[in-house]
């Protein structure tokens, strides 16, 4: 319980700093007022603690890290969205294969999916950096009002009834058989509404490659919900998938120069940190609170990229 | 005397060859178990793994496993060169605040680097030497799926075969830096 109330202190710290314009605001950007390296710590610290409390909360880490850091930091959105992409590639390259031995993610389910994600995730990068940076906050701040949103109001299915399979499903041969350690049994799956479901992934492409944000809170309800695939199976897919689309938008960041070594490394590291500690705290922390401070974090994030948006 | 001396030398030295010996045995028996165990382990995950997982499954995750370990050890590895000034950076560290404020475009035009792989004539620089890791983190993907191409073609599942040819055409697309923005 104490932890939880750590927890806590840290992320609601966190997003005070973030979105009060007051410590925030005119004071933060001037970049030269601080050495380099106080800002690479800071980085480094404030992508720890986000590590931490992502994992915690169930959110990828990107979905914090670009509207936090872009909000308390003096770096241009471009160079966040871009480290963005490479934190959520490389926790989802790393998660990818012990969930694919395991069965937790399904390689056939993952392809469809991440052709069209993949390939919308370029349009939405090379949108994201043609757009000025105002638009791109208003965007950001209103897409992350969304993300609460469906945070608050999204169901779950942990075995969702699929009475009959789609013909592109069963072309496709998206089913599968995965154990659950919980009740120790065999669980088959298939799918159904394919198509629906990869039109969707368009969608969630274009908005990750343009925020540089991976896009795992909307990959889940669009398998588990719209697709039927099983909640496990689905949590770890979306890993798969998010590995694949964050690459094709990584490397238009990349080619676009809209990376720094000195941003993308620190935050990469401290959030891969937080991310192996926050496993080791996740049975011993009430995740309903921490994720409810991250709902009001999200939101305070949100309604503070809005108003920069509106140059408030 | 000295007979007596040299006689009592050489039993004492076969003794502890001998002792080393037999501690040698032990330990060669000890590891043999060991790793027969290990084999037996890996034999039994193996095929637990294969009930739940498809063949070009598991060859994908081997081949994403490898390298990730290779990629973690190139970025730090570049990083570690950067930061402690061993490969100096194109933007000197101490300068850097005046740079990451401004749009990547103008950074670019600074920095007097274009589009596409033009950082790779600048790898020397510490800086540009982390996209090394960065590009090959982010061009595994590429590879595993080519390493899952051979199975679907394998088993004449032309559909998956197309699609995993469609996506390594739009990831290698998106890596070939073709797709300017003119950002």
């Amino acid at each position: 319980m104490r932890l939880s109330v750590f927890l806590v202190f840290l992320a609601l710290v966190a997003a005070l700093v973030a979105t009060d314009p007051a410590i925030a605001g005119p004071a933060l950007p001037t970049a030269g007022a601080l050495p380099w390296w106080a800002w690479v710590l800071a980085l480094f610290v404030v992508s720890f603690v986000l590590g931490i409390v992502a994992l915690v909360a169930g959110v990828g880490g990107g979905t914090l890290f670009v509207p936090i850091v872009g909000g308390m930091f003096p770096f241009h959105l471009d160079f966040v969205r871009g480290a963005s992409l490479l934190i959520a590639l490389a926790g989802a390259l790393a998660a990818g294969p012990s969930l694919l031995r395991g069965g937790m993610a399904n390689l056939q389910l993952a392809i469809p999916p991440a052709l069209t994600a993949s390939a919308a995730a370029i349009v939405g990068a090379m949108i994201g950096l043609i757009l000025p940076e105002r638009v791109i906050e208003l965007s950001l701040g209103a897409m992350i009002l969304g993300v609460v949103v469906l945070m608050v109001v999204a169901g779950k299915a942990d075995n969702p009834e699929v009475a009959e399979v789609d013909r592109l499903a069963a072309i496709l041969r998206i089913h599968g058989v995965y154990h659950d350690r919980f009740s120790g049994r065999d669980i088959e799956w298939k799918a159904h509404r394919t198509p629906h479901g990869l039109a969707l992934f368009v969608v969630i492409g274009v908005i990750g490659g343009m925020f540089g944000i991976g896009a795992g809170w909307a990959n889940v309800p669009a398998l588990n919900l719209v697709m039927g695939v099983p909640l496990k199976v689905s949590i770890g897919t979306s890993s798969v998938i998010l590995s694949i689309a964050n690459s094709a938008a990584a490397w238009v960041y990349l080619n676009e120069g809209a990376m720094l070594a000195m941003i993308a490394v620190p935050a990469m590291l401290g959030m891969m940190l937080g991310s192996t500690i926050g496993v080791g705290l996740l049975s011993r922390t009430n995740v309903a609170v921490v994720r409810k401070v991250v709902i009001v974090m999200l939101l305070l994030a949100g309604i503070r990229a809005l108003l920069k948006g509106f140059g408030v | 005397m000295q007979e007596y001396r040299d006689k009592t030398a050489k039993s004492a030295t076969e003794v502890s060859n001998e002792g080393l010996w037999n501690a040698w045995r032990q330990v060669r028996t000890r590891l043999r178990a060991r790793a027969r165990l290990r084999r037996q382990q890996a034999t039994r995950a193996k095929s637990q793994q294969m009930k739940y997982a498809t063949p070009e499954q598991l060859a994908y995750a081997d081949m994403l496993d490898i390298g990730l370990r290779i990629g973690r050890y190139l970025l730090a590895g570049t990083f570690i060169l950067y930061v402690f000034g061993i490969a100096p950076g194109k933007v000197p560290l101490s300068e850097l605040p005046d740079y990451w404020s401004m749009p990547a475009d103008q950074y670019s035009n600074l920095v007097g680097i274009g589009n596409g792989w033009d950082w790779l004539a600048l790898v020397r620089y510490g800086d540009y030497m982390n996209f090394l890791g960065i590009a090959f983190l982010s061009g595994l993907t590429i590879a595993c799926y080519l390493r899952v191409l051979p199975f679907a073609l394998q088993r004449k599942d032309f559909m998956l075969g197309a699609i995993l040819m469609l996506e390594v055409i739009v990831l290698s697309l998106a890596a070939s830096g073709l797709l300017a923005t003119g950002h």
